[in-house]
């Protein structure tokens, strides 16, 4: 069996979310290289939604409709006036009344000032002049509701852009590591210190590295995981381990670094190891003991 | 198979791709209505994987918690709507089921028979806009896979388990536990592009 059928194997797992964390860290790995898996990857995608889309439907509680639409919309800050709503949600009725409330007492001047107008005209005047200050203070009220609904929607679309750069940095970086043809990739096993943890580094002198790790248990506080790389020992000399940077923690919990390009002065790797030491930005050489390690070729 | 041309959702309704839309642009009326069409099979994915009510309810919030988030990222390119709330289902039982696994729970344990069965009884297409056809044929492919196959998907899919898990509580070596599940997710895929 080649190295690819194994992976073909894997990506029937991999869509049913059935692989281990180090054999999905090197099925993605892979993937991003591999059309074919990528094909497979699709197809069997297709057969876990359709495999829960089988499933006989079952109706939950009534009570739960209203019960999930309040919860959904609880989090959202931006608020919405004009827009009929079916949830009495108390977070969003919370959200229009705050900072609208002082904003409209700014507005109470204008009425106030058409009050010796009033006291001059007849009763319908005021009853007339009444009734429209009250449409106007209504129209301002949506209006700055709506005006700080764009806002909050403005400052969101900003967090999503800003969100979106960094992600496609983050994919260039990925993409040009992956695609570099002195690619190297390490697999790092857990020491006694953390024997559940893996890791996997793929490390190209020109475009960096990028390391993922799972299994390690959260660092200690004020602590953090760093990288570290060791080139080969040079004649008379023994190699020194250079800090790659500090491990993040990513959305699956699993500890991650993408890096530019390697250490300067780094021509190549030989090891590659983590330790946890003082945060938040490590020690300048390892003062613990070695959590993770991994060889080249090994 | 092309999913693009596999709209799931009722004919004369509002496409499921406007309601996102819609929700994107903070339609709960949207929300709503999205909640009518999935929620009952959410609902059902969610009880047959994780067993008690209370859970599978707290999914049913998660899963349109975040379909109202993420509306606006989501990409039409990538899935339909349906396959993406079945995703998130799965995905959020999954959560739960590997969170109860790490902080083992005996209230868990319910007995099977409380379960909602996996794939028999009537659906009610006014009550769900899946793709009945593309439901109906993994249906009949999963009944007709042999047994040891069907197991191990079983245990996979709905039990949330990883190959190696399933390895540890069969007793069927890893290596077998891996190809009957590639040749099982095969023979599926296979019924689907029929």
């Amino acid at each position: 069996m080649s190295a690819h059928d194994s992976f073909a194997e894997a990506a029937a797992a991999y869509a049913l979310d059935a692989l281990d964390a180090h054999d999905a860290h090197q099925f993605e790995a892979h993937l991003a290289t591999c059309a074919s898996c990528q094909e497979d990857l699709v197809r069997y995608q297709q057969v876990a939604i359709a495999l829960g889309a089988s499933i006989s439907p079952e109706a939950p509680s009534p009570s739960l409709r209203a019960r999930t639409l309040a919860r959904a919309r609880a989090p959202r800050q931006a608020p919405r006036v004009a827009e009929p709503s079916i949830v009495a949600g108390p977070a969003t009725g919370a959200s229009v009344a705050e900072p609208d409330t002082s904003r409209v007492e700014g507005s109470r001047p204008r009425t106030a000032a058409w009050q010796p107008l009033a006291l001059a005209a007849s009763l319908a005047l005021i009853v007339g002049l009444s009734a429209y200050a009250w449409t106007q203070r209504g129209a301002a009220m949506t209006l700055r509701a709506q005006l700080a609904d764009a806002l909050g929607r403005l400052q969101s679309l900003q967090a999503d852009l800003l969100d979106a750069r960094r992600d496609a940095d983050r994919l260039t970086n990925t993409a040009n590591v992956v695609d570099a043809p002195d690619l190297v990739a390490i697999s790092l096993r857990g020491q006694p210190g953390a024997p559940a943890a893996v890791g996997r580094a793929l490390v190209s002198r020109d475009k960096g590295l990028i390391f993922r790790a799972g299994g390690l248990p959260a660092p200690g506080p004020g602590r953090v995981y760093q990288l570290w790389v060791i080139p080969p020992p040079a004649r008379g000399t023994p190699a020194v381990p250079v800090s790659a940077g500090i491990l993040t923690a990513g959305a699956s919990g699993e500890r991650v670094l993408e890096s530019g390009p390697l250490p300067a002065g780094i021509q190549a790797v030989q090891l590659v190891a983590v330790t946890e030491e003082p945060g938040p930005a490590g020690s300048p050489g390892p003062t613990t003991p070695i959590l993770l390690l991994g060889q080249a070729g090994g | 198979l092309d999913p693009q041309n596999r709209p799931l959702r009722r004919p004369g309704a509002e496409s499921d791709r406007q309601l996102v839309l819609e929700i994107a642009g903070g339609s709960s009326e949207a929300l709503g209505l999205l909640y009518d069409r999935y929620a009952s099979i959410v609902y059902a994915l969610a009880r047959r994987m994780l067993h008690q009510v209370e859970d599978a309810e707290e999914v049913v919030q998660d899963v349109f918690s975040q379909v109202w988030r993420d509306a606006r990222r989501y990409q039409a390119a990538r899935a339909t709507v349906a396959g993406w709330i079945v995703v998130l289902a799965r995905t959020r039982s999954i959560d739960r089921l590997r969170s109860r696994m790490a902080r083992p729970d005996l209230a868990g344990a319910v007995a099977p028979e409380t379960a909602p069965p996996i794939a028999s009884g009537e659906r009610d297409p006014e009550q769900v806009a899946m793709d009945e056809q593309h439901a109906e044929a993994v249906r009949g492919a999963l009944q007709r896979l042999p047994e040891s196959q069907r197991l191990l998907m079983e245990l996979t899919y709905y039990d949330g388990l990883t190959q190696t898990e399933i390895a540890a509580r069969t007793g069927v070596p890893l290596g077998t536990v891996k190809t009957r599940i590639r040749t099982a997710m095969a023979t599926l895929s296979a019924a689907l592009t029929v």
